[in-house]
């Protein structure tokens, strides 16, 4: 995306944004349609059922809606909803006794075909895959759910330090120390 | 190492099983409140003021009989509102219990927790679970013996109506830090609100003392425990 583009986007959004503070309930509609998908994906990884993930969205969305005054304009709201859809993913995980820890299910088409038609899905093989996500499911909490947001839900380093509440120093330093115990996992595997 | 296993961390994210993410816009504009803001009054009570606003708008196209005039008074629980009566109108003969309560369809244990649109928060012991597809999203009811436990999406137009007579106290409580409401004493009636927006007065019905609260998107009733505590015990057994 050009930074003309870009820039657009963001002002748009921004646009949208001060509207629903203002209580605008159309244009936070239009905010939800932009980022549910991703609050609904990161939701799903924790609670690991499609019901409780849509629970969680929903709640998630109803919740931002009356906390827009804490939220500071110019944020980028993508990470704020994921922030708090994880958080009610999590809560919901806790009351049913879960145990902490994403939920990686493997597509069967894609982990048995290989026929994905991504650049980066050729670059792993069906039995490799299953073998990295059982890695990935054997780290700590903390180091999954920084995997989760780089890889599996597409955050910028930036978006990352806000959905997990960290510094965007410490975003960078924990996430090579994750990758890093995920590297070990695989060796420690063969 | 970290080039190579980013890719493949990258590629293990588009091979992962997640369900299309369900369109949840509808639903939550269906649900917000007016925001609040600051400096204003507190938002239980803008809410109120806004949903009994709405109600005396709307109260011309509800079957509810004119005798009725109290005013509908919102809790603050979406979906269920009050409405102080002088005297409850007469139960006709009913035939089952289950008939008598309109608990709808009775389904399995087993198929309770996802037999609607949300996941259901059931009590360990539960002995007979029903769904009814009288309100959006359904509602599920389960029984624990005597003891009636009903649930179902709260909705920004209120679904329940309760009558309630002199004689019966309304006791404000919370479940789990939830606002609720406890309603014992006399017996009060249950108005329902029909899907074509109509609201039936289900003279059938008279429930005795009813513990109701707003669980997360659900709005949970007990209903025929003899005191507050066992409700609230049984509330949260809830899973």
């Amino acid at each position: 995306m050009s930074n003309a583009v870009a820039g657009r986007v963001e002002s748009e959004e921004e646009r949208l944004v001060t509207k629903a503070k203002a209580g605008d309930q159309h244009a936070y509609g239009e905010l939800l349609a932009r980022h549910q998908a991703v609050a609904f994906r990161a939701a799903y990884l924790i609670a690991g059922s499609a019901a409780e993930a849509e629970d969680a969205t929903q709640e998630a969305c109803v919740k931002a809606w009356l906390a827009l005054d804490r939220f500071r304009a110019g944020a980028p709201f993508r990470p704020w909803l994921v922030q708090i859809a994880m958080n009610e993913a999590r809560n919901r995980r806790r009351a049913a006794g879960r145990r902490a820890g994403l939920v990686l299910r493997l597509n069967p088409e894609i982990a048995e075909s290989g026929a994905v038609p991504s650049a980066e899905s050729v670059a792993l093989a069906g039995e490799e895959r299953a073998q990295l996500a059982a890695a990935v499911a054997h780290l700590r909490e903390d180091d999954q759910l920084i995997i989760a947001a780089r890889y599996f839900l597409g955050l910028s380093e930036a978006e990352t330090a806000i959905a997990l509440k960290l510094r965007r120093g410490t975003v960078k330093s924990r996430l090579s120390r994750a990758l890093g115990r995920l590297q070990a996992q695989l060796e420690a595997r063969q | 190492m970290s080039d190579k296993l980013e890719q493949r961390l990258l590629a293990l994210g588009t091979a992962l099983e997640v369900p299309a993410a369900p369109d949840a816009v509808p639903a939550v504009l269906a649900r917000l409140p007016a925001r609040p803001r600051r400096h204003r009054r507190p938002t239980g009570r803008v809410l109120a003021i806004a949903i009994a606003a709405m109600l005396l708008l709307v109260g011309a196209a509800m079957a509810v009989p004119p005798s009725r005039d109290a005013i509908l008074r919102a809790i603050g629980l979406r979906g269920v509102s009050i409405k102080h009566v002088p005297k409850l109108p007469p139960v006709p003969a009913g035939s089952s219990q289950a008939a008598r309560r309109g608990l709808g369809e009775r389904i399995t244990l087993a198929k309770a927790r996802r037999a609607a649109s949300f996941t259901a928060v059931l009590p360990v012991r539960a002995t007979a679970a029903y769904l009814a597809h009288d309100v959006p999203g359904g509602r599920i009811s389960a029984l624990v013996g005597p003891v009636l436990i009903t649930e179902f999406r709260g909705t920004a137009q209120p679904f329940i109506f309760k009558l309630l007579d002199p004689g019966t106290r309304e006791t404000p409580t919370r479940v789990d830090g939830k606002q609720g409401i406890y309603l014992s004493g006399a017996p009060h009636e249950v108005l329902f609100q029909a899907k074509n927006g109509e609201v039936r007065s289900d003279r059938v019905r008279l429930a005795g003392n009813v513990l109701i609260w707003q669980q997360g998107p659900l709005i949970v009733r007990i209903e025929g425990t003899h005191t507050l505590g066992q409700a609230l015990t049984l509330a949260r057994s809830l899973h």
